[in-house]
């Protein structure tokens, strides 16, 4: 039978016991002659139920909601102290070894690798991150071992790689593996003419392999405009996405397609794509053809040359949520302005370099 | 030295060193007691659900929902808990990510158990997990409404804003407006609702 408005609103009434006595004589008598009609006020009345346990469920909810931000603060806090006394108990095996040259390089390569933990390599060697090892390409193998018995080792060491602005006033966004305990980078734009900016890490999450930086120098002003927008929906498989990064001194594109909105082994946290990317595009946006941020660029499958990975933007959207909650004086803004929509891709490019930087840690 | 920004880790200020000191603290409305439970259990609900095709999201939900079950029940007068708290979440856990699963995979469901369970069968417990699942799928019939019935709804049947309240933040012109398009939408839930519930 038709329910009309009217009807539902007697119904609601009388569910609630909101009918007065007259009304409810009625409403009563029509039920009893009218089993089409007591039917459709028993269905109304499961669904006025589960919604009002639903409401008020509520509260508890936000109280669990809060007590699982929490938790996953500690959690964060918890795995870099881990992380900071496992680099360190490594570094000192290394020290201790002095063995032969080739033995030596070995070990470099071991620390190296390791020096960059993300909780999902510990069990997989073939997963790659993209930070660009600067000693591994400028200095021979002669010089990488001095390197190794010198009481400098540590210093020397140096990666770059991508980052990218999320506000005009200096905030950056890259990938943890690449800035560690580092608390101070430096990050260079390169239009024109390249310029460098000192930046200091601000927060970071090492599950998700995120990082918020500020430039703190005083020779940089601000950014023009953050064309991008974070992506709100659902990535579609075989999306077409592009991404910008440093694989070397000078700005470099690559594109591709969604191959899998799950990451290595099946890893929610990321997606799937077929760019080939190179040591140092970690850290770098991934942008779909609309001009939507939907990931960070954040490593590559060996085995699988034509794959790379890239944590989901819902996450960076996650991080700074919890970020602006410890932080209500900051409070980061998302971009939500997107000017690349109806662009050209070459425009789009054009339109995001200046706010893709080149990062490197000493 | 390092910039920390998230906030330091806080332990809680009591400890709960048994089952019974954790129930007895939720009994008596004690937010540490369910802080102390809620971190503890976490790892164990969500490692179960992540192994079983969940995601994290997905494993979150599930765990909290299972927290709702066990917090509302123990509170009221007559329940006894009859085993460990640990045995009795995995055990309600393993339940409503059963029923998930079936809307999930069609047909066959393999599960991985990490620990041991229980066929819970009392009437509260009974009850309270079907009250999950219930509010679980009307969760779904919402979400399958879109804009604007989903916010129009949840304001005015969840949140119990006013109708005022909700013409004015969602751009309706008047009361009378908002309050048709209200029952209009009410009618779609109900069909979308028990639409999926013939399919079960």
């Amino acid at each position: 039978m038709k329910i009309t408005e009217e009807i539902l609103e007697i119904i609601e009434k009388y569910l609630k016991s909101e009918l007065n006595d007259q009304e409810l004589r009625d409403f009563t008598e029509k039920l009893k002659n009218n089993p089409e009609l007591a039917n459709e006020v028993e269905e109304f009345r499961l669904i006025y139920s589960i919604l009002d346990r639903k409401s008020k469920k509520q509260a508890l909810k936000q109280k669990l909601d809060s007590i699982h931000n929490e938790m996953d603060a500690e959690n964060s806090i918890f795995s870099l102290k881990y992380y900071q006394k496992r680099r360190n108990s490594i570094y000192h095996y290394i020290k201790i070894a002095g063995v032969a040259a080739a033995a030596a390089v070995v070990a470099t390569f071991t620390f190296l690798n390791l020096s960059g933990i993300v909780n999902k390599i510990n069990h997989v060697e073939k997963y790659n991150e993209l930070k660009k090892d600067i000693a591994k390409i400028s200095k021979n193998q002669n010089s990488l071992w001095k390197e190794m018995f010198s009481n400098e080792a540590k210093n020397e060491v140096s990666y770059s790689g991508t980052c990218f602005a999320i506000t005009t006033d200096g905030y950056l966004i890259t990938s943890f593996h690449l800035v560690n305990n580092l608390d101070s980078v430096i990050v260079s734009q390169s239009i024109d003419s390249v310029v460098s900016y000192n930046a200091k890490v601000i927060a970071y999450d090492k599950n998700l392999d995120l990082a918020l930086l500020k430039i703190t120098d005083e020779k940089f002003n601000q950014f023009n405009t953050i064309p991008y927008s974070f992506s709100k929906t659902q990535v579609e498989l075989g999306e077409e996405v592009f991404t910008l990064g440093y694989s070397k001194n000078d700005i470099v594109f690559g594109e591709g397609s969604l191959r899998s909105v799950t990451g290595f082994n099946s890893d929610t946290l990321a997606y799937e794509i077929s760019i080939p990317v190179q040591p140092g595009n970690s850290g770098a946006p991934l942008i779909d053809s609309k001009g939507r941020l939907i990931g960070i660029i954040n490593g590559r499958d060996e085995s699988n040359s034509g794959s790379a990975y890239a944590v989901k933007s819902s996450y960076l959207e996650t991080f700074i949520k919890q970020f602006n909650e410890n932080n209500k004086e900051i409070n980061l803004i998302i971009p939500r302005h997107n000017t690349l929509k109806e662009l050209k891709k070459v425009q789009q490019i054009k339109k995001l370099q200046p706010i893709i930087l080149r990062l490197n840690t000493y | 030295m390092l910039k920390i920004s998230i906030k330091e880790a806080t332990m809680p200020k009591q400890l709960f060193l048994t089952d019974n000191d954790i129930i007895e603290g939720i009994r008596k409305n004690n937010d540490e007691a369910l802080n102390f439970l809620y971190k503890t259990h976490f790892a164990m609900i969500s490692g179960f659900v992540m192994n079983n095709n969940g995601s994290y999201q997905e494993a979150k939900d599930i765990y909290q929902d299972t927290i709702i079950v066990f917090y509302n029940n123990i509170r009221k007068t007559g329940f006894t808990l009859e085993c460990r708290i640990k045995t009795y979440l995995y055990s309600v856990a393993r339940r409503l990510w059963l029923n998930e699963l079936k809307y999930k995979s069609n047909g066959r469901i393999d599960i991985t158990d990490n620990e041991d369970f229980l066929n819970l069968q009392d009437n509260g417990t009974n009850e309270a997990i079907e009250s999950e699942i219930q509010i679980n799928k009307m969760n779904k019939s919402m979400e399958a409404l879109g804009e604007p019935c989903f916010s129009l709804l949840k304001m005015f049947y969840v949140e119990k804003c006013n109708m005022n309240e909700i013409a004015d933040s969602m751009g309706y012109t008047n009361a009378d407006n908002a309050k048709n398009q209200k029952y209009k939408c009410l009618q779609r839930l109900k069909k979308i609702f028990f639409k999926t519930s013939i399919n079960d």
